[in-house]
Formats: structure tokens, C-alpha cells, sequence
């Protein structure tokens, strides 16, 4: 590597940042150079994703400095982060839905507002880079109708047509192909050969272990280790990336479920919000005890499906079915009433109302609210609320706070702690442990278990394919809609899933 | 938000609003203290003028609560206009002959029944195009407003009409007084108890949580189990019948007869009420008293100084939105207390 | 008999020339709507806006004795009047709609307290003459279309050139791109540079000028003069335009000839009596309003982020 002699491209030193009581970014300093392939590598919510944000202007950070090739800058919007050769694919894609390739990248252009929209120019230019690059991508399609990784091919191009030479990737690969990759990571290699630099963001050790040359390993907001991945110990970076936990993310014992049947559904189909299909039935059956484990890459049905499950969202067809007996679905209350407790993916205004006392949201699904003559006893109430905040380890300043005000941590507490207590008989976890940090996570984890072993039946949708391997009882894997296959974890790889998500054959 | 803090923001918007508008009375050549004493004080000092003051209080008290009601579950009735004139319609079909001969006394209930009703009515029209239709019911309030303007228009002038000037004949039975030396009647004690009901409703029943929760979050409220739709339409339905009662109540116990601008600017002036009292019960019913005494003092102020009486809606317009910069600014220095240039 | 009267050439040529004239406050009004609600941004306050440029408008346009000098305070009142509306709701993330109520309230009380206090209490305020139809060479010659389209007041064209040249800019330039960006997606939008408030807040400004405008054509363009509430609620009816137009202005122009038609003929039956009452008539625009929304109102794409307040470091 050459790349270590020249003065840095990108520098920052001391760069804070703090969203109320959390500290995402404390004292960071990181170093990119031309040339290279920078890893940074993070458990969820390490603050990988914030410091990006950083760089790209789009948070501004309470204490530090960003140089940029030597210069101290200052950057306050992702305007100036692109005038100054800064560019960045976003763990979400930052896509205009109704608009096509040639639209959306024409946005960022360097054109003046006020001037003739060029489409035929950019189009040639965007032509180009595909050749040189190697890109295959189709740029009349409104991008909403194309498919994930299409959506990333864009981005990517959007990436080049900018001319950037900071490169900021944010989990690529979350969402590609073992090949599609590969394909990535040659572009990347191509981007570096042109003396770009570029930070290569992910929670994935091997894949950063066979792109990067350098790894830096972000834990709770700080750097906590960096190191060349030629000289980099595969070991030393698990314990620094997750500490202790590690071990006992894989530690849940499994017993194998009772055979009675506790939930079943059979041929689901649902609509999404945009009145297009989404669930083309669907069945599937959980047994008493066991946690039945959802995988699919994201938007293939998992919200409709979790949402239908729990009443949320009217199904089009199918019947569903509890301990035998055929389901009321007459109003979202009925399910309730019928024992199916329900986490719902968004807990801020989902979960919760943000602006309602914690006493308050705990009434949320409740069928008898405490209290005579129709009116709410408060003082009753608060202590049931209380009780079982205690019970549940909810950090907060009591029963009042508001819950806006809570972590995401603790309001998942808080949730959980109102729906096992109703000792559901089937429990649908949408994506529990998204954004928690992986204290939180494992307690979160063994709550579900042990709602499991009490006899529920567990759905379990996740986004996070060790999780699901650490405490399902069986895979069912979703595709376009579609139940494409099942596997006991046991039995299978994360590869093979992620193979089957991807819609191939099993 | 502390509520201290909130009842300071309240108060400094009242101030500030009053500083705005005394800058607006002195170019206008008047003496603002002069003018303020007419519209704040004067109306206070006797029993015959707070009698009057009552004229507005009431209205304003039960515009306020329904259009709070509505509030609650994040829906604006902007048509509080056209549910009093249809509330005030109602009264009047059972107060005037032939039906309020054969009624008697009993047209003061059966009116207001009536007029509740009408009001419902009125409402539900929107309820039900928001609920079915996901139309805004902002626009379709406040359309129905210029609509009802026109059927009661077409009714004083025609049908109803009584005698040269479009208005109807004189209903039989108007509501008690209080007292004999001024206007106050019993509107007021209905009112104030009513104000008590939705103070119950909405902290201590499952119905007003429900309603809280659908305004603080509808997907929170879908993931509850509240029948969402239901609980829209119900919220229009009660917000309109509080408006059909205080039209009800407009003619029974103010005018005595249907008549064009019979429901004043009450429907505008209740949104003002909600938001001041920030749909509190006590908060509703000190803006109410505060906004009736600057509605009764304005027309002395008229008439003394020469400034129009529109001052008032001007002055409780930047109320508002004092108020609603306050929060505005509260919330975002409790959120980034240190954050960049954001 | 009456059918006969209806029908004629000249019965019809009236109102539909009448209808054009109707509808210029409509088209300013709405192409303005149609540019802030394609950043994100509603414009409720639409109608407070109107009698902020319609009161001023006239105030100038008497004081100066030039009409356009009028036309220009109006656009200028409606657009420093909607920059209110801008910091409140934009800036300072505020409810659009309550904002837009409250805005509409101060308007009316203001412009009421206004005129009072400068033209007095009495109803006869004093008349200005408005402007004058401009016959269009060659067109305004075609029978029939040629009186109703082509012999209007300047006011009339300076709409339609005006919806012309904003649809251009929404459709062929890189800034229309651009706004509709940010009301689609302002988090990809600001991800591509953008500066989501700086372009909300000048579609805003840019809705309120045409408001102030769409005032000024009621005054100075068919009225003469002003009165209290002189825009009944056309600020609302400009907002169902937009739904039926699909945001498009120049379906905007056509959707608000439609409506100005629809007042004309109002007006015109009104005078003329009929088998209805007249207050059937009056309240028919309103009633066409509230259809419009209903059926025209579902099952459309408006833009995505329509109404909903834009946090800068949101997460």
C-alpha cells in the first residue's frame, strides 16, 4: 500500500455528536487516504451511520473538526459535501420513487435550477459510466418499480456521475447477492484504482476482511480499534466490535414444540397502502412453543404479512386460525380479544403515542381498563404500570415520562412488557431488535424465548439473519409475497437463506 | 411541556398580541388604553354588561368544547358556522307555530334536542366524506359553512319569513334567566356542566383515551384496536352537536328569531377558544370568559373610540400564533440544546 | 320559454365571457397552490393571502391612480403576508392547517379593520375603474371563441401566460425537477443538495404572490372595489382546482374556467330569476367544490409528503 505516505484526503478529529441523552459520537478521529478502501465496522447503532451523516453535512456534529485534504471545512449541508467531492450511498436510498434513473440523477447534477433539464446529455454521460464501469442498469424505469439492488446500481451511478472522491458507502451489501457482490466490489475496485478513497461501511467481517485495507471498528459510539486487514485478527475484531455478548447471542437453548397447532393461516393475500399486491397467499402454521422465524429482504410482504397476522391490516382472502378454532376478524379488537399480541416494527408511533405519559401508553391494546363506573381509576392504573416497568427493567424518570423521551431500548422494554403480560397465545415480533444496542437486543431476545416456553406460539419477523438462526425453531422464508421455503436452522446456512430470499430455487 | 411553561407561553402571547395591537390602534389615531379599557375592563364592571358578556360566553364555551372534541382526534371543524345556523334552525322549527304552540314548554328541550341534532347532521356530512373518502374535512367544513349560509338565507326569506325583514317569526318559549337585572340565563349553567362532562370524558373514559390516542397517533390507535373510522365520524358528530346546541341555544336564549348572521363569528372565534384554553375544560372556559369579554367590549369600543369591532378577531388571530411560535420554539430548545445552526 | 332564453348565442357568449373573467382569480390562485403543494406545502392560507393582495391591491391602485402600481402591492402583500405563513409552518414545523386557519382569521379581521378604518364604515366604498378588456388581434375577430377568450382584460392573458410558463418550469427545467423532489422525498431531495426549507418557503412566497395577484383581479379586474370577505372562500375552491388538475396548471386553467363558468352562471341566473331561489345558485360553487373533492379526491398520487413537516437531522 502506497496509500499511507500521501497526507490524508479526508481527516476528522474529536467529532461528537449527541441525540438528546444518547451519545452517538463521542471524540471520533478517523483517517481516509486516496487510493484505499477504508472499513468501518460497528455493531447496529455503534454510530456508524451518524458519523456518515456527519461527513455528508446532513448532522452537524456539537464538538470537532473535518479536514479535507489538509484543510479544516466546514460542512453544512450535503450541498457543500458534494461541491467538495463528497459522496454517499445511504443505507436507505436517498430515491425520488416516481421519478427514473436519468430523473433522480439529473437532481443532483451541477446545473443551475434555473436551466433547460438536459435529460439527452445526462443520459449519454450516465451511458458512459455504465460502460466504464460495468454497470447494468435500466434508466427509464420509474425507480420504484425497480428492484432493490437495481435501486443500489443507481445510487451507485449517482455516486460517479457526481465525480466524488470520498466515497461513502453505507452497508452495501445488506441488501445483494453473494455475486452481486462480487460485481460491487469490483466496481469499488475500480473506483480506488482511480485514486478515490472510500469508506466501506458494515457489520459483515468477512466481506470487509476481502475489500478493505484498512478496518476501523466503531463500539458505542467510539473508535475502538484500528488496524491494516492484512494484519487484522479475525477474533481480536469480533470481541472488540460486540464485547461479551457475542457468545450469548448464541447461547438460547432449543427445546423441540409440542406438534398442537397454535396459529394457522391459509391463503393470505393483502393489499399494501399503495393498493398493490403484496401477499399472494400466504399460510403458514405455528405450533405451540416455538418460534417460527420470517426472512426475507426487506418490502417483500413482511409488514403486510405481520400486519394482517395482528389485525392491523384487512386481508383480501385467506382464513386464519387459532388452537383450531377459526379466527374473528372483524375488527383489530377482535384479535386482541382472541390472544394475538402483536410488536410492531415502529415502536415511536406504533408501539406508542410519543406524546402520551408512559401510564397512559399502557392502556394501548388493553381490553379492561382498570376503574368502576366506566371511568379510568388513574392511581390503579399507574401502579399496574409501574409494576410492571419494574418488572421489565424500563429505565425512565417513572410513569410519567413521556415516551418520546425514552430510548429505543427502553420503550421496546415497555412494549414487550405490555404484551407478554397479557400472556398472548401467539406472539408476532416485527423486527424487535432493529436499532437497539445488543444489551438491549439479548434481553429483548430472551424475553421472546421465554414467552416460547410458556407455551406461545412466536412469529418472528427480523431483518437480522443471525438472529433468526440464534433463536427460531424454523425459518420460513418470504419472497415477493410468497412463502418460497422453510428450513430448520439446523439444518441450514445463512447462505442458503439468503439465496432463497433472493428468489432462487432451494 | 412543563405547565407552567405552557401557561407562560400563554400569557406572553396574550401580551404580545395586545402590544401588536395597540401599535395598530395608535396608527389608527385612537388611545390604545383608552380602547383596551372598553374592551377589557368596561364589560366587567356591571352586572348588566357581564349579562351581556354572558351572550358571548356561553356560544363561545360550546363552539370551543366541540371544536376540541374534534381537536383531540387531530380533525379541524372549521364549520362550526354552518352547525350552529342548522342547530339554530332546529330550535326555531320547534319554537315558532305551529309546532311551538302544541309543544309549549316543551319546545325549549325539544328544540334543543332538535338543534343538537341538525347539528349532528350537519357535521357527520364531513365525518362521513373524511371517513369514506379520506376527503379533507378542513375544506369541506368550511364549504358546508358558505352552503348553510344560503339554506338559511333562502329559509328567513322565504318560508320562514315573518313580516318585512328576512327573519323568521318570534319563538314561544325562550330559556330562564338567571337573574332579572341582566340577559344571563340558564345557558351558561348547561354550559359550565358540560364542560365538566367532556373534562370526564376525555381524561377518565375509554372512549376520550381512545380519541386522544387516535389524535397523538393513528397507526398507534389502529395497533390498539380502535375502530378508526368510527371514532373520526364520532368526533365530527359530538363536535357538531355542541355547535347545533350553542345555535340551539343562540336562538333561545339571544335572538329569539332565525335570522341571517345569527351565528356571528362564534364558529371561528370557538377554534380560537380551543386552542387558547389549550382544550383544557378550566383552560376552555377562562379563554372563553376572556375572548366573551373582549366580543362584548368591542362593541362599546365602537362606539367610544371608533375602532371596528374585527380588531377583536385580528387580536385573537396573533394570539394564536404567538402561541403556537412559543410552543414552537419551547420544543425545539428542550430538543437540540446544544445542536449546530440546524 | 324559458329554456329558449337559455340556450341563445348571446345568453351563452355572455356568461361564458363572464366565466373567463370569473375564473382569473381561480387560475392565479390555484397555479400558485400547485407549485407550494408540489414542494410539500398546502396552501390552506390560500384565502387569507387573496384578501391581504385584493384589500392592498385597491388601497394603491386608488392612492396612486395606477392600476398596475396596484396589481404589484397586492403581489407583494400576499407574498410578505404568506412568509408569515412560511416561518410558522415550514420553519417552525407547525400544523399547515391550523396555521392556514389562523392566517385566515387575522386576514379577514385585518383587512375588515383596514378598510374601517380607512374607507369608514359605510358600504360605498369608492369605485376605481378596473381594467379594460383588450381585444386580441386577429383572435378576438373569430366568432363566439373570439369574444369569450380573446376580449378580456390584460389580467385575464398575464393568468394563462402566467400557467403556461409555470407548467414549462415544472416540466422542462431542472428546478421543477427539483420541487417536486422535495415534495415527494425531501430526505433524497436534501440528500441531492437540495435545500429542502429554502425551496418550500420560495414555492411558498411564490404561491402567495400569485394569491396576492389572484386578489388584485378581483378587485381591479371585476369588482372596482373592495369588501369585507370579497374572496367567499375562492382560496378553498382554488385547492379542490389543484386536486382535479392533478397538479398540473394547465389543467388549472381549464378547471378554473370551469368554475368561473359555474359563478357566472350563478350570477347571471341570479339576475335573471328563476324557478329556483337564487341562494341555490349562490351556494352551487361551494356544493361543486365539496363534489369535486369527493370524487375527483381518491385514488390519486398527490405528492407524497404533502402537509407533513420536514425536520432537517431527523432520524
Amino acid at each position: 500500500m502506497t496509500a499511507a505516505e500521501k497526507a490524508p484526503l479526508l481527516k476528522l478529529e474529536g467529532i461528537t455528536k449527541t441525540f438528546g441523552p444518547m451519545m452517538a459520537n463521542d471524540r471520533i478521529n478517523l483517517a481516509l487516504y486516496g487510493g484505499e478502501v477504508l472499513a468501518l465496522l460497528g455493531e447496529n447503532g455503534a454510530g456508524k451511520s451518524t458519523l456518515m451523516n456527519i461527513i455528508y453535512g446532513i448532522y452537524h456534529p456539537d464538538a470537532g473538526r473535518i479536514l479535507l485534504r489538509g484543510k479544516e471545512v466546514r460542512i453544512s449541508s450535503p450541498r457543500d459535501a458534494l461541491h467538495l467531492g463528497i459522496g454517499m450511498v445511504h443505507q436507505h436510498f436517498m430515491l425520488i420513487g416516481r421519478y427514473n434513473a436519468v430523473e433522480n440523477i439529473c437532481l443532483i447534477d451541477r446545473s443551475r435550477a434555473f436551466s433547460y433539464f438536459d435529460k439527452k446529455k445526462v443520459r449519454a454521460s450516465l451511458e458512459a459510466l455504465k460502460e466504464q464501469y460495468g454497470i447494468e442498469v435500466d434508466l427509464n424505469c420509474p425507480v420504484e418499480q425497480l428492484g432493490i439492488s437495481m435501486q443500489q446500481k443507481i445510487e451507485i451511478l449517482k455516486l460517479l456521475y457526481t465525480g466524488a472522491d470520498i466515497l461513502i458507502l453505507d452497508e452495501p451489501t445488506a441488501v445483494l447477492l453473494p455475486q452481486e457482490c462480487e460485481a460491487l466490489f469490483s466496481i469499488i475496485r475500480n473506483m480506488t484504482g482511480q485514486g478515490k478513497g472510500v469508506i466501506f461501511i458494515s457489520h459483515k467481517l468477512d466481506e470487509v476482511l476481502s475489500i478493505s485495507d484498512r478496518v476501523d471498528v466503531l463500539s458505542h459510539g467510539r473508535v475502538c480499534g484500528h488496524m491494516k486487514t492484512a494484519e487484522a485478527d479475525k477474533n481480536q475484531i469480533v470481541h472488540m466490535m460486540s464485547g461479551e455478548n457475542l457468545q450469548d447471542l448464541a447461547s438460547f437453548e432449543k427445546k423441540s414444540p409440542s406438534r398442537e397447532v397454535v396459529f394457522a393461516c391459509e391463503g393470505v393475500e393483502a393489499y399494501d397502502d399503495r393498493r398493490a399486491k403484496t401477499l399472494e397467499g400466504v399460510s403458514l402454521k405455528v405450533h405451540k412453543g416455538e418460534i417460527v422465524g420470517i426472512a426475507g429482504v426487506e418490502g417483500n410482504g413482511q409488514n403486510e404479512l405481520a400486519e394482517v397476522l395482528s389485525g392491523v391490516r384487512k386481508a383480501h382472502a385467506g382464513k386464519l386460525t387459532i388452537q383450531g378454532t377459526e379466527l374473528s376478524t372483524k375488527n383489530p379488537e377482535s384479535f386482541i380479544r382472541q390472544g394475538i399480541g402483536y410488536i410492531p416494527a415502529d415502536r415511536n408511533t406504533v408501539g406508542t403515542v410519543p406524546d402520551f405519559p408512559l401510564y397512559e401508553n399502557w392502556l394501548l391494546r388493553k381490553l379492561h381498563f382498570p376503574g368502576k363506573y366506566g371511568l379510568i381509576d388513574q392511581k390503579a392504573l399507574q401502579r399496574e404500570a409501574g409494576r410492571a416497568m419494574e418488572e421489565f427493567d424500563v429505565r425512565a424518570t417513572g410513569f410519567w415520562a413521556r415516551s418520546a423521551n425514552l430510548s429505543g431500548g427502553n420503550l421496546q422494554k415497555f412494549i414487550l412488557a405490555r404484551e407478554l403480560r397479557k400472556n398472548p397465545r401467539l406472539l408476532i415480533c416485527s423486527y424487535p431488535t432493529r436499532g437497539l444496542d445488543v444489551k438491549a437486543s439479548y434481553f429483548v431476545r430472551s424475553q421472546i424465548v421465554a414467552a416460547k416456553e410458556q407455551g406461545a406460539g412466536v412469529i418472528l419477523f427480523s431483518g437480522d439473519l443471525e438472529e433468526l438462526f440464534s433463536i427460531s425453531d424454523r425459518i420460513v422464508v418470504l419472497n415477493h409475497g410468497q412463502v418460497v421455503g422453510e428450513k430448520l436452522p439446523e439444518e441450514s446456512s445463512q447462505e442458503e437463506i439468503i439465496l432463497m430470499m433472493m428468489g432462487e430455487k432451494a | 411541556m412543563k405547565s407552567i411553561q405552557k401557561l407562560l407561553i400563554l400569557l406572553l402571547s396574550v401580551a404580545a398580541a395586545m402590544l401588536i395591537g395597540s401599535l395598530l390602534i395608535l396608527a389608527s389615531g385612537a388611545n390604545p388604553l383608552e380602547a383596551y379599557y372598553y374592551m377589557v375592563i368596561r364589560p366587567l364592571t356591571s352586572v348588566n354588561s357581564l349579562g351581556e358578556v354572558s351572550m358571548y360566553f356561553t356560544p363561545l364555551l360550546l363552539v370551543g368544547i366541540g371544536v376540541s372534541f374534534a381537536f383531540h382526534a387531530r380533525l379541524s371543524n372549521l364549520g362550526g358556522e354552518g352547525q350552529i345556523l342548522f342547530g339554530a334552525l332546529g330550535m326555531t322549527l320547534m319554537g315558532i307555530s305551529p309546532v311551538g304552540d302544541v309543544l309549549g314548554i316543551f319546545s325549549l328541550p325539544v328544540g334543543c334536542l332538535l338543534g343538537i341534532l341538525f347539528g349532528i347532521l350537519w357535521a357527520a356530512i364531513a365525518g362521513f366524506l373524511r371517513v369514506r373518502f379520506k376527503t379533507s374535512e378542513i375544506v369541506v367544513t368550511l364549504m358546508l359553512n358558505y352552503i348553510a349560509q344560503q339554506i338559511i338565507s333562502y329559509l328567513v326569506f322565504f318560508p320562514l319569513r315573518s313580516g318585512a325583514e328576512p327573519q323568521s317569526e318570534k319563538i314561544a318559549c325562550a330559556l330562564p334567566k338567571l337573574s332579572s337585572s341582566s340577559r344571563i340565563n340558564w345557558g351558561v349553567v348547561v354550559a359550565l356542566l358540560l364542560t365538566v362532562a367532556y373534562g370526564v370524558i376525555m381524561k377518565k373514559t375509554r372512549f376520550g383515551f381512545r380519541l386522544r390516542t387516535l389524535g397523538g397517533s393513528e397507526k398507534a390507535a389502529v395497533y390498539s384496536g380502535v375502530p378508526v373510522g368510527r371514532y373520526y365520524f364520532a368526533a365530527m358528530a359530538i363536535s357538531g352537536a355542541f355547535c347545533g346546541l350553542a345555535g340551539a341555544m343562540q336562538i333561545s336564549g339571544n335572538t329569539m328569531r332565525l335570522m341571517e348572521g345569527v351565528a356571528g363569528d362564534f364558529g371561528f372565534s370557538g377554534i380560537v377558544v380551543a386552542m387558547l384554553g389549550s382544550l383544557h375544560p378550566v383552560g376552555l372556559v377562562i379563554a372563553s370568559l376572556f375572548m366573551a369579554v373582549l366580543s362584548a367590549g368591542s362593541v362599546t369600543m365602537q362606539v367610544k373610540t371608533g375602532i371596528p369591532t374585527s380588531f377583536t378577531s385580528v387580536l385573537e388571530a396573533l394570539i394564536v400564533l404567538f402561541i403556537l411560535l412559543g410552543m414552537a420554539l419551547s420544543s425545539r430548545r428542550g430538543k437540540h440544546r446544544k445542536g449546530g445552526k440546524a | 320559454m324559458e329554456g329558449a332564453t337559455l340556450f341563445n348565442t348571446v345568453f351563452l357568449t355572455a356568461l361564458f365571457s363572464s366565466g373567463v373573467r370569473q375564473s382569473v382569480p381561480l387560475i392565479f390562485g390555484s397555479v400558485g397552490d400547485c407549485v407550494s403543494e408540489k414542494s410539500g406545502v398546502m396552501g390552506i392560507s390560500l384565502e387569507g393571502e387573496m384578501l391581504f393582495g385584493a384589500f392592498f391591491s385597491y388601497f394603491f391602485a386608488l392612492q396612486s391612480g395606477s392600476l398596475w402600481f396596484g396589481v404589484l402591492m397586492g403581489a407583494a402583500a400576499g407574498m410578505v403576508s404568506s412568509m408569515l405563513v412560511a416561518a410558522w409552518s415550514v420553519w417552525l414545523r407547525q400544523d399547515q392547517s391550523i396555521i392556514g386557519i389562523m392566517f385566515n382569521i387575522f386576514a379577514a379581521g385585518f383587512t375588515n379593520f383596514l378598510n374601517r378604518m380607512i374607507f369608514g364604515t359605510s358600504n360605498a366604498n369608492i369605485s376605481i375603474e378596473t381594467f379594460q378588456p383588450i381585444p386580441l388581434p386577429l383572435l378576438s375577430k373569430i366568432p363566439v371563441v373570439g369574444e369569450i377568450f380573446f376580449h378580456q382584460n390584460i389580467l385575464t392573458y398575464l393568468a394563462v401566460l402566467l400557467a403556461v410558463l409555470t407548467f414549462l418550469v415544472m416540466r422542462k427545467m431542472k428546478l421543477g425537477l427539483q420541487i417536486a423532489a422535495v415534495g415527494e422525498n425531501p430526505k433524497a431531495a436534501q440528500a441531492c443538495g437540495i435545500s429542502v426549507y429554502r425551496y418550500r418557503i420560495l414555492c411558498y412566497l411564490f404561491c402567495g404572490c400569485m394569491a396576492g395577484i389572484a386578489g388584485a383581479s378581483l378587485t381591479l379586474g371585476t369588482v372596482g372595489t373592495f369588501t369585507e370577505a370579497i374572496s367567499a372562500g375562492r382560496g378553498f375552491i382554488c385547492l379542490a382546482i389543484v386536486i382535479l388538475a392533478r397538479w398540473n396548471p394547465l389543467i388549472a386553467v381549464a378547471a378554473g374556467f370551469g368554475f368561473g363558468s359555474i359563478q357566472a352562471l350563478q350570477i347571471r341566473l341570479q339576475v335573471q330569476g328563476s324557478a329556483l331561489p337564487y341562494q341555490f345558485f349562490v351556494a352551487l360553487p361551494y356544493l361543486i367544490t365539496v363534489l369535486v373533492l369527493v370524487l375527483a379526491g381518491h385514488n390519486i398520487r398527490a405528492p407524497r409528503e404533502l402537509g407533513v413537516p420536514f425536520e432537517r437531522e431527523s432520524r
